[in-house]
């Protein structure tokens, strides 16, 4: 049911501050052992308590899952803002990219006039707009045809492909620039 | 080109995919044509990458770190390592070999290599932060990519 999860010391005090029950992670905090998907000794204090603090020791770590359980558990009700903007900064440093976006989804509908909240919802859970139209390039077959044909004698280098006709090759992108210059009406590509 | 049941149009675009070259014969893959900031490139199609990631030495060519940033202090693994970088909002072409070309807004991440990572022979990648915003289908027999507007 448990996994062990290495924290380094200098955490500990974030963990032991999570038992208390103040800030918006309330929930998260009383009954902690049953859910923390690591195993640690809990134990509570008096000190003030940042209402971050697990989480922020979760994207320390990058410990995607655990944070997803984590903020999953959270009661969001007294959220402000701030608070939801700070939660899905923290997820994005944590890697856990759906809680990310899931947090940026409830907070545009709750804050609609937060600049910051708007900013990181268009983001991560953009609303669809109107995609461009533009007329078609029918030198795609013919680059991509290339690849086909001869891209395995260029594995790993960087080239440059117009119009179906190798330009150059180069061990990387820099040298390629170097050795064809205008490269902006071909293809660059490493060969993968 | 493709349409609904109903004679609305799916797909306004389409455009030939190759299987890649590194594991084409035991793993193909879609390899497609976009242009990001008017740098035509190619990029793997991948339903499970939630951005568009790019290859980091493509986007410091491009001068991409720094445009358009909206988060710096991401963490994204891919292929089961963790690499720490940046999301962007960046225009990005389907480029159409038929039809029309489409362009539309999308979620860019940007790798920030320190000493002791690599990147090796990953591709770029075409994930949800593009996919999300448009319609797609892939014929397998013809190799080709179908792409649409949503709205």
């Amino acid at each position: 049911m448990f996994r062990t999860l290495t924290v380094p010391k200098t955490l500990d005090h974030l963990f032991e501050a999570t038992l208390d029950s103040s800030g918006p992670f309330a929930n998260v905090t009383g009954s902690a052992s049953a859910f923390m998907p690591f195993r640690r000794s809990l134990t509570s204090t008096d000190e003030p308590i940042p209402p971050f603090a697990q989480l922020e020791a979760l994207a320390d770590l990058a410990a995607a899952e655990a944070f997803a359980s984590a903020v999953a558990l959270a009661d969001e009700t007294g959220w402000s803002p701030a608070y939801y903007v700070r939660a899905i900064r923290l997820a994005l440093r944590a890697g856990a990219h759906r809680p990310a976006a899931e947090l940026a989804r409830r907070a545009r509908e709750r804050y609609p006039n937060d600049d910051d909240v708007q900013r990181l919802a268009g983001l991560l859970a953009p609303l669809v707009g109107p995609a461009r139209r533009s007329p078609a390039d029918p030198t795609v077959r013919a680059n991509r045809n290339w690849f086909v044909y001869h891209g395995a004698a260029y594995r790993g280098q960087w080239v440059a492909v117009k119009n179906g006709e190798l330009l150059g090759a180069a061990p990387t992108l820099r040298e390629l620039k170097a050795r064809v210059g205008d490269t902006r009406l071909a293809v660059i590509s490493q060969v993968v | 080109m493709l349409f609904f049941g109903g004679g609305k149009p799916f797909a306004i675009g389409a455009l030939p995919y190759d299987d890649g070259v590194i594991e084409a014969a035991v793993n193909p893959r879609v390899m497609i044509q976009v242009q990001i900031a008017t740098q035509p490139i190619r990029a793997m199609v991948d339903t499970g990458a939630p951005y568009v990631v790019l290859n980091p030495e493509l986007a410091d060519e491009l001068g991409l770190r720094t445009a358009d940033l909206v988060e710096r202090d991401v963490t994204l693994n891919i292929r089961g390592t963790n690499y720490r970088g940046s999301l962007h909002l960046i225009d990005i072409q389907l480029v159409a070999a038929e039809g029309e070309s489409l362009t539309a807004h999308s979620t860019v991440f940007i790798p920030r290599l320190v000493p002791g990572d690599t990147w090796g022979l990953k591709p770029n990648f075409v994930g949800l932060g593009l996919l999300n915003n448009v319609r797609y289908a892939v014929d397998p027999d013809q190799n080709t990519f179908y792409f649409g507007p949503l709205t």
